[in-house]
Order: C-alpha cells, then sequence, then structure tokens
C-alpha cells in the first residue's frame, strides 16, 4: 500500500471532476483512475508524524454527480464525497458496481439513515463505504475496516 | 444420499453449537422472515444520550458510527436485509390493530408502510418498509406465528432494502422500543426464524424396496432447527409431512395410515421443541407396477409454510417396488 510523504498529503481522491463535468448515463461508473486529485488541508508538523492516509484502490467506481466533501481529521478516511441523490440509490449502485470492478462484497448492511458496505479489494485489504444521508443528498465515504 | 447426510449434519451441528451456550429464553418470538441466511444489519440503541449506544451485547460504544452488525445511534428496531418482496411472518401470535400500504418504494417519509401486531403479552411489534401493497393481512385479523403478514421493501427511509423489526412495551407509562435480544424475548438465543428443519437420518438408509401390494414402514428424522415447537394436535400450524415436487401431489404410494392423500403423517410427537429431533413416521404401499420410482416429501407448519427443502437435505425417498410372487391378484 502506498504511503504518502511526510508532510505532503496530497491525496488521490477519486473524486469525480471528471465525472462531474460529464453526464453519465444510470449505472455508469468512472472510476477513481479517471477523476482528478483533490487536496486535503496541509497538517501541522506534528500531525504530520502521525499515521497517513492510504489511497483509494486504483479504479474504484464513482457515482455519477459526486462532488468532493472535506475531508475529516481521522486518517482511516481515504475518499469522500456527495451524491444529490437520497435513499437506496448509492446503496444499490455500489451493490452492483464494486463487483463488476472487481471488488469482492463481503458484508452488506442497510438500514434507515445510512448503510454500509464491507468489501475486499484485490490485494485482500477490507475497506468499509458508507452511504448516509446529509441534507438532501448522500454522503459517500471511503474508509478503511473497523467493528 | 452421502451429499444429504452431510448437509443435514453439519447444519445439525451448526445449530446445535450455536445455541448451546446461551440462556435460556424467556418468551416465544421467533425472527419475523424465513430465510436462516439473513443477517442482523443493526440492533436497538439502548443508550438514549447521542453518540453513545449499547448494543444488545451491552457494548457501549461511545462515537457516533455505524457499528455492523451491532447499532447505529439512535436506532430503535432490528434491520435485517433482505431483497425487496421477501415474506414477512408474524413474530408471535396476536392481532393486526394497524398498517398501511400506499407508499411506493422509494418514496421518503419515515417509516414507510408498516404492519402493527398486538400481542398477549402486552407488546407489540412492527415491521417497517414493506413493500407497496405488500400487506397480507388486514386491521383486526388475528394471525400466528410464523404467519406470512407482509412483503418487504424499501418503502421511507431506506438505505438499501431490509425490513425494520421493532418492539414495543410500555415503559413507565409509554410506549417503547425495547431490545428483543437483549430482553431474549425469542425462544431461542440467538433467535431463529420460525420454521426450520435439517435432515439427521432415516429408516433402511433412506430407500425402499416394497414387495408390490405390500406396505412398508419408513421413517426420518429431522432437527428442529426453527424457533418454533412442533406439534401435532392443532390445526393451522400442525407440523407434517406432506409430498413435494410438485407439493399437495397424491402420491401413487400412499398407504392406510395417511391422513390424506398426500399427507404421509403428522409429526410422532406432541411437542418438538426447538433444538430437538423429530420423528415421521409413515407406511409406504406399492400398487405401482415393477420398477424405480422416488417420492418426495417436505415439512408443512399446516396453512402456515413449507419448511425450505434444500435444509431438509431434498429429502426423497428412492423406492423400488419388485414382483408380489406370492400375490394371488394381477401379475407382478
Amino acid at each position: 500500500m502506498m504511503r504518502i510523504g511526510r508532510g505532503t498529503v496530497v491525496l488521490l481522491l477519486v473524486l469525480a471532476a471528471s465525472g462531474c463535468a460529464t453526464r453519465h448515463g444510470a449505472g455508469s461508473s468512472p472510476t477513481a483512475a479517471a477523476s482528478p486529485t483533490l487536496s486535503a488541508p496541509s497538517p501541522s508538523t506534528r500531525e504530520s508524524q502521525a499515521p497517513t492516509r492510504t489511497e483509494l484502490p486504483p479504479g474504484f467506481p464513482v457515482m455519477s454527480g459526486a462532488e468532493p466533501a472535506k475531508l475529516p481529521a481521522d486518517v482511516t478516511v481515504v475518499a469522500r464525497w456527495t451524491v444529490p441523490v437520497v435513499g437506496s440509490a448509492a446503496y444499490d449502485f455500489y451493490s452492483g458496481a464494486l463487483p463488476d470492478a472487481g471488488y469482492a462484497i463481503v458484508g452488506s448492511y442497510p438500514s434507515e439513515r445510512a448503510a454500509l458496505i464491507r468489501f475486499r479489494d484485490p490485494a485482500g485489504q477490507i475497506w468499509q463505504l458508507v452511504a448516509e444521508l446529509i441534507g438532501d443528498g448522500t454522503r459517500i465515504t471511503i474508509q478503511t475496516d473497523r467493528p | 444420499m452421502i451429499g444429504r447426510i452431510c448437509i443435514g449434519l453439519s447444519f445439525a451441528v451448526a445449530v446445535s453449537l450455536a445455541s448451546a451456550s446461551h440462556a435460556l429464553a424467556t418468551d416465544d418470538y421467533t425472527l419475523p422472515f424465513y430465510d436462516p441466511s439473513v443477517p442482523l444489519s443493526y440492533g436497538v440503541d439502548r443508550d438514549p444520550r447521542p453518540c453513545y449506544q449499547r448494543d444488545w451485547a451491552n457494548v457501549l460504544w461511545a462515537d457516533c458510527n455505524l457499528h455492523y452488525g451491532r447499532v447505529y445511534d439512535g436506532h430503535t428496531g432490528m434491520d435485517y436485509p433482505m431483497p425487496v418482496v421477501s415474506p414477512i411472518a408474524a413474530s408471535r401470535d396476536g392481532t393486526v390493530i394497524d398498517l398501511f400500504e400506499g407508499f411506493g418504494t422509494e418514496q421518503f417519509g419515515i417509516n414507510g408502510n408498516y404492519v402493527l401486531v398486538s400481542h398477549a403479552d402486552g407488546r407489540r411489534t412492527l415491521y417497517y418498509h414493506l413493500a407497496q401493497n405488500g400487506a397480507r393481512v388486514t386491521v383486526g385479523q388475528a394471525v400466528l406465528a410464523g404467519q406470512w403478514i407482509a412483503d418487504s421493501g424499501c418503502s421511507g427511509q431506506c438505505y438499501g432494502a431490509h425490513l425494520h423489526f421493532e418492539m414495543r412495551a410500555v415503559v413507565g407509562g409509554r410506549w417503547t422500543s425495547v431490545d428483543p435480544i437483549f430482553e431474549k424475548r425469542f425462544t431461542t438465543n440467538p433467535g431463529r426464524v420460525p420454521f426450520l428443519a435439517a435432515y439427521l437420518r432415516e429408516s433402511n438408509s433412506g430407500s425402499e424396496v416394497i414387495m408390490r401390494y405390500t406396505t412398508v414402514t419408513h421413517w426420518v428424522e429431522f432437527l428442529n432447527a426453527g424457533g418454533r415447537t412442533w406439534r401435532n394436535n392443532i390445526g393451522v400450524g400442525r407440523v407434517l409431512l406432506g409430498t413435494w415436487n410438485p407439493p399437495i401431489r397424491d402420491s401413487a404410494f400412499r398407504a392406510i395410515d395417511w391422513p390424506s392423500s398426500w399427507v404421509a403423517t403428522n409429526v410422532d410427537q406432541s411437542g418438538v421443541a426447538p433444538g430437538a429431533v423429530g420423528r415421521f413416521t409413515f407406511g409406504l404401499h406399492a400398487e405401482s407396477p415393477p420398477g424405480t420410482y422416488d417420492e418426495a416429501f417436505n415439512v408443512l407448519a399446516n396453512s402456515l409454510r413449507w419448511f425450505d427443502w434444500a435444509r431438509l437435505g431434498s429429502f426423497h425417498v428412492p423406492i423400488i417396488v419388485i414382483a408380489n410372487t406370492r400375490w394371488g391378484g394381477p401379475a407382478g
């Protein structure tokens, strides 16, 4: 897994500017590799000694209309964006798009305000995708696996 | 045959191990669906404070995160992922006191379509996010535990198709959601689906050679892997062995002791508790010409639900009918 250099913290986030600029039909899945990068705030010197974020897995599918969202301080969160839909659209999209992109789903946990999908990348690492209701849209977060 | 035994035994062992170390249940609710592979997505948050979550195992999580299989903050019920239009069962005997089924799937709101059932112990159970026109009961109708009452959906506030199952009780003078897992309200702990059986063994290695115009006695034993007690002395819900593939088929091997043309027998014992072994003993009578036959059977909770035949090891009895040299009737 590639680590980001000390004091750098430029995240090669997935997000979607090209995906956002282009209208994709339903079911389309632009990928992380096709998207521009998103810079995170520069950390302090002290913070730079803390664990760094890992990259989003390459070729990760991104929903049409995705807009970058600010990352939290929690470095286990590796990518975040919002999509202008509510309900199960994001859950349904990723339930199909993840396997199609080579990520094996190891658990799906839908609920009322959010859904969580645990998936394994080709290297064997397990990740979590959280789709949650925020305002009138859905926030998608990719993070490393946790209980 | 070997495959059938292996599937049945491995499933039985798994069920036994899962239930062996848990305390006795205090009530007789079952999981509100039939598919035993459905996992718990999230349970009840028993801590009312924002961003403090106490799950069904009494673990406290001091955060607002989703904890899959456990809890999410402020959750009042139990979420079970399942495809839309999956059958939903009444968790216990009761009476339907309210329902709504007019929302389309994905129509945003909160609870969406629902069925509300009142039980004799004073509790109520709620079944949320049902399919449009997904109720299979009416208000005022009495329902039995394990009865198919609705179809699941994704109506209301729904991030992925699932059933939100909620139990409510009067606490401090008002209706409050309670945690049936923590309170051990299920007949088994952990809870089980109402109707499920696992193949264990049968007589004559599972096949019969029958001389034409004669009757043999066959028996089969299944583990009660579900949450309901099997009974043979009630009408609706009586557990019986019926013909299968297709179901309710007149059998060519009906013996004189069969209750009907498609019911080989009721379960032998008057009560088979969850985790116990039920035996079904029945006759097989050969009128058919000599040859090779196969009779398939499945277990039925009468008028409620057929069991999962695959979990029964696809139970069937290979039968070879041989000529009867002692019979003075038609030549075999």
